[in-house]
């Protein structure tokens, strides 16, 4: 665990630099570290802590990054990475739900979207997932802060820390981004 | 789209959205002119702005606890229909639901056990939930109506329906002033007390667990994690689900006792209810938490005061751009303005919800009638029973915050400050101090208060201050501020120069310590006990160095001070002698070590007949000494009489009895005790554990003890996995080179050294020495210890020369600093002679048992 630790410091250190590289090595980690935590919550273990992405992605940047190494440059970065892995779990898991409901992939015929809430909310965050792609396709950067702020529940400041601007700008796309969204997913896109 | 499209789409959108919607369209019209497209797909953006989809209301984590759930909605449930869901909490979803059967029109709320969560003991508390709102029966608690199975297989119960909203959400609707606040929260307490007589604690009482339905009348609803207390409700709470309970509350209004998973009790929920007073008052809660950790979580709740509301209306820096205008809002939602808030709240107000905050249950409200009543009190203009906390508290409460970092060091404060009667440990300030002119002392104590209020997170931005960045912000402070009075200045610099040591900062205490000795000097004189005082910190300075030389010089510069001031029999003296007597001994000056000690003995037993934590100290020396002569009979008594004062004085779980301990266990080994010597380390193990931890170098060193134990039992299983577990323990903690690493692995070769693998043993025993060399100077006893061993092992694969090498040097080394009969001394001499036996050359034994016989 330490040896994991000092391992996934010097590789946040490394990404500070700008080495691109590390962001392949590093977010395997992230996504499995995470993943073992969202599944103990699932579990139950933690019964009664909300469950909480937020509170998750900060859990995991306590356990595997060595504090006393990094700035909080760092922090930042490694809070967006974990958010991108966040999105990945969610997203995974909502597939799997929905695969679960429809009986292994067969299409469901839905009745009404109230009785099968569970499937229809799985069914929105996939819907999200693919949006946002889409919005990618026209603004990365806004796409980035939708998956920072929804996903990894990072805060504005955070946010622009990660994106290197300013708050207020973090602000504009942000609202942006959120009506264009809201559109998409409220018609057909 | 291309991109130079959706750029002009953007700007459009930020300009249109940054104005009032009465403006937006004529700007529209102007800015996009004929492109009736891009007029179209601003006007969608800007109405989708207006009404975001809810999926972009929140976060990710409610989506994802919903996935979990089985939504209820439009199904038949017993006889009630499912409306729609109203929340999701940790274990399982409230609902609204109505009858069904046609019998009459009743709204109620339905929980349901989460799927995925029906672990029995989750089950079992939720049952427990059932029978505990059964015997509540309270006009402002919501009633249970009954309860079943769902089709699934789920347990479900249903309870009065509170159609109403969180009591802090109807209070500022509503514009209630800080009385009708005051009124509000008296009957809540009311409530809550009704149940604690029915022996239930709430465990979980927040603004959304107070609801105000539409007729505004409070209802407390979800006594989903309560606890049933005492023998009446027996069996309803089975021991595994209480303490599965402790992990289920709502951090922010759980208290800290809760947080660290202790006993719940009545008076958690005067803390729970504390901070709901605190944020109906002023619209915050008293600790900033957000963003914080589980761990970081209960270390500000259980070690930070929470702020007081007169001060947290004003509001943190972090969290409003708009500090002034936020401060409007809240005044106005009170009905009044800034000024007259903080005057109502200042005093008692702040009183009485420090006192339900603190962290310690004892010193709360004792129960939440007497919070109710000092409430109505206020409400009635009385003087309330809430009192601000003493300085002798805070003090405490300082000591306590640091623990960890500098515990010795601040009990060296709280005496100072000369407000506890306790005699406290050896380190030879405190009671010089304690002496000290009374007026002094309160100045210096004042002082030290007004340090530690800069440590205050309220004044220092949230950022959590480390004992050392308070000290120098002291060191700055004092010198700055107390240029004036060199007295004051010249005892300030030396009780933060005696902190400096404790945390290992030598050279900053050095520094200190030297400015102290010129101030002292400069103010009484050379020869007066203040300059004594300031040396011997001095000499404790290069003790810790390991200066041994230095710190015998100034020692007795200390000494020869203290014998004119106070004559020949003082503690001043009994601690120099004792002081110096141990660099003496450090530096193989032995025969007058013990001299001093002897000395140093009779003077305390003088003076103090009893247990004396001062006379603890001198047997406790008196007795290594005689260890290390190798005198374990005269050692052993003494060692005995230390520890037994100590445990009297200090009790079990404290350092010094450890160390007391841990000197009579070594005496025990060389005398061949194993049994007992292995029992006292266990006792200290223990002991370290509860005071430190588990992951800690001294846990670790303390493994390394008992394992030494352990292999000269011939237990060499037992010793191999305690030796692995004090090298994994100092792996983490202890960075190499370090004498710390190499000891766990010197420990391990041994181990397999006699247990007849000197193969294996040798990769150890040669990392271990090389450790050494490079950490310790060429002469010192622990290389010798381990340059033994790998003697002794080399023997074993025939590597006679290189063998001989390390066993005449590490036999040098003892019997120069040791003695000849010493017990290490003997060790090396035996393995000279197996070499020499083995070698073939057995008259060459005599060469290194003549000096032996010669003394």
């Amino acid at each position: 665990m330490e040896r994991e630790s000092e391992h996934i410091t010097a590789m946040l250190l490394r990404l500070q630099d700008g080495d691109r590289a590390v962001v392949d090595a590093l977010l395997p980690l992230v996504y499995g570290h995470l993943k073992s935590l969202a599944h103990r919550q699932l579990r139950g273990e933690r019964a009664g802590h909300t469950l909480n992405t937020t509170a998750l992605v900060h859990e995991a940047y306590l356990k595997m990054v060595d504090q006393k190494r990094v700035s909080w440059q760092n922090r930042a970065h490694f809070l967006a990475l974990a958010s991108q892995a966040m999105r990945r779990i969610l997203i995974d898991y909502a597939r799997g739900r929905l695969a679960e409901k429809r009986g292994g992939g067969e299409p469901v015929v839905t009745l009404s979207e109230e009785i099968h809430g569970g499937v229809s909310r799985a069914e929105e965050l996939i819907d999200l997932d693919e949006a946002l792609i889409a919005l990618a396709a026209l603004d990365e950067r806004q796409s980035r802060i939708v998956e920072l702020q929804f996903f990894g529940g990072l805060t504005q400041e955070e946010i622009g820390e990660v994106m290197k601007v300013s708050v207020a700008t973090v602000g504009r796309e942000w609202r942006m981004a959120r009506a264009w969204l809201s559109r998409r997913l409220k018609g057909d896109g | 789209m291309d991109s130079a499209r959706w750029q002009q789409i953007k700007h459009l959108f930020e300009q249109a959205s940054a104005m009032p919607s009465t403006e937006q369209q004529a700007f529209l019209n102007r800015a996009c002119g004929h492109d009736s497209d891009m007029l179209a797909e601003v006007q969608s953006l800007l109405e989708a702005d207006n009404q975001p989809h809810s999926l972009m209301g929140g976060s990710a984590a409610s989506r994802y606890e919903e996935l979990l759930e089985d939504d209820l909605t439009g199904q038949r449930v017993g006889v009630y229909q499912v409306l729609r869901r109203l929340a999701s909490g940790g274990m399982g979803a409230v609902y609204l639901a109505e009858r069904a059967d046609g019998q009459f029109v009743q709204q109620v709320a339905l929980k349901v056990i989460k799927r995925g969560m029906d672990s029995e003991d989750i089950l079992a508390r939720f049952t427990a939930e059932r029978q505990i709102l059964a015997q509540l029966d309270h006009p402002n608690i919501a009633r249970l109506i009954d309860g079943g199975i769902t089709d699934s297989g789920q347990p479900y119960f249903t309870m009065e329906y509170v159609d109403g909203i969180p009591l802090t959400e109807y209070c500022d609707r509503e514009r209630l002033t800080v009385d009708q606040r005051l009124e509000l929260v008296a009957t809540v307490c009311d409530a809550v007390q009704s149940a604690h007589q029915n022996l239930v604690v709430h465990r979980d009482l927040k603004p959304s667990n107070i609801m105000v339905d539409r007729a505004g009348k409070v209802k407390l609803v979800d006594f989903g994690i309560a606890k049933v207390l005492g023998q009446n409700g027996g069996g309803v709470l089975p021991e595994s689900m209480t303490r599965t309970g402790v992990a289920i509350m709502t951090p922010g209004y759980a208290s800290p006792e809760q947080i660290r998973g202790e006993g719940v009790t009545t008076v958690s929920d005067v803390y729970s209810l504390g901070v709901v007073l605190c944020e109906l008052l002023t619209g915050r809660r008293p600790h900033d938490l957000d963003g914080l950790g589980p761990d970081q979580i209960a270390r500000v709740v259980g070690t930070q005061a929470p702020t007081r509301p007169s001060v947290l209306i004003t509001g943190r820096s972090s969290d409003d751009k708009r500090g002034t205008s936020a401060l409007e809002r809240i005044s106005q939602l009170r009905g009044t303005d800034p000024y007259r808030l903080r005057r109502s709240l200042s005093g008692d107000l702040d009183n009485i919800c420090l006192m339900a905050l603190r962290s310690e249950p004892e010193r709360r409200y004792p129960s939440v009638a007497l919070l109710r009543e000092d409430i109505q009190r206020y409400r009635q203009r009385l003087p309330v029973v809430a009192r601000p906390d003493t300085l002798v508290y805070r003090l405490q409460k300082f000591v306590s915050r640091y623990r960890a970092a500098v515990a010795a060091a601040l009990v060296v404060i709280v005496a100072v400050a000369g407000l506890t009667g306790i005699y406290l440990v050896q380190l030879s300030d405190e009671r010089d101090l304690a002496r000290s002119e009374r007026d002094k002392a309160r100045q210096v104590s004042e002082y030290l208060v007004s340090l530690f209020e800069s440590a205050d997170p309220n004044e220092s931005k949230g950022e959590e201050i480390t004992a050392r960045q308070l000290l120098d912000i002291g060191v700055e402070r004092v010198d700055r501020e107390l240029r004036d009075q060199p007295t004051v200045q010249a005892m300030m610099l030396s009780v933060i120069g005696t902190v400096y040591i404790q945390l290992g900062a030598l050279e900053e205490s050095r520094d200190l310590h030297l400015r102290a000795l010129d101030l002292n000097r400069a103010v009484y004189g050379p020869r007066h006990a203040e300059v004594a005082r300031s040396l011997r910190s001095l000499g404790t300075v290069y003790y810790d160095y390991r200066t041994f030389d230095t710190a015998a010089w100034y020692y007795q510069q200390a000494l020869d001070i203290d014998r004119e001031v106070y004559g020949g029999y003082s503690d001043e003296v009994a601690e120099d002698l004792t002081s110096l007597a141990s660099s003496l001994r450090h530096n193989g000056d032995l025969v007058t070590a013990e001299k001093y000690l002897r000395q140093a003995l009779k003077i305390r037993r003088e003076l103090h007949p009893g247990n004396d934590p001062g006379t603890a100290y001198t047997l406790n020396h008196l007795g290594r000494l005689y260890w290390t002569l190798g005198d374990n009979n005269k050692a052993e008594p003494l060692l005995r009489e230390g520890l037994a004062m100590r445990i009297a004085l200090l009790g079990e779980d404290n350092f010094e009895t450890i160390a007391s301990r841990g000197s009579l266990a070594s005496v025990l080994t060389n005398k061949g005790d194993l049994e007992g010597s292995a029992e006292l380390y266990r006792v200290s193990l223990t002991s370290l554990q509860r005071l430190v931890g588990n992951d800690h170098y001294y846990v670790a060193g303390m493994f390394g003890n008992l394992a030494h134990v352990l292999r000269r039992q011939k237990n060499f299983a037992a010793a191999d996995s305690l030796f692995h577990l004090s090298y994994e323990i100092m792996q983490r903690q202890v960075e190499p080179p370090n004498v710390r690493l190499a000891s766990p692995v010197l420990g391990l070769g041994m181990v397999q050294l006699e247990n007849g693998n000197p193969q294996g043993a040798e990769s150890l025993l040669v990392a271990a020495v090389e450790t050494y060399r490079q950490v310790l100077p060429r002469d010192h006893p622990t290389l010798a210890e381990a340059e033994c061993q790998l003697g002794r092992c080399l023997t074993a694969l025939g590597g006679y020369d290189d063998a001989e090498a390390l066993l005449t040097h590490s036999f040098t080394v003892f019997r120069d600093a040791r003695g000849v009969n010493h017990s290490s001394t003997q060790t090396a001499f035996d393995y000279l002679s197996e070499l020499f036996i083995a070698r073939g050359e057995p008259e060459r034994i005599a060469e290194y048992r003549a000096p032996s016989t010669g003394e």
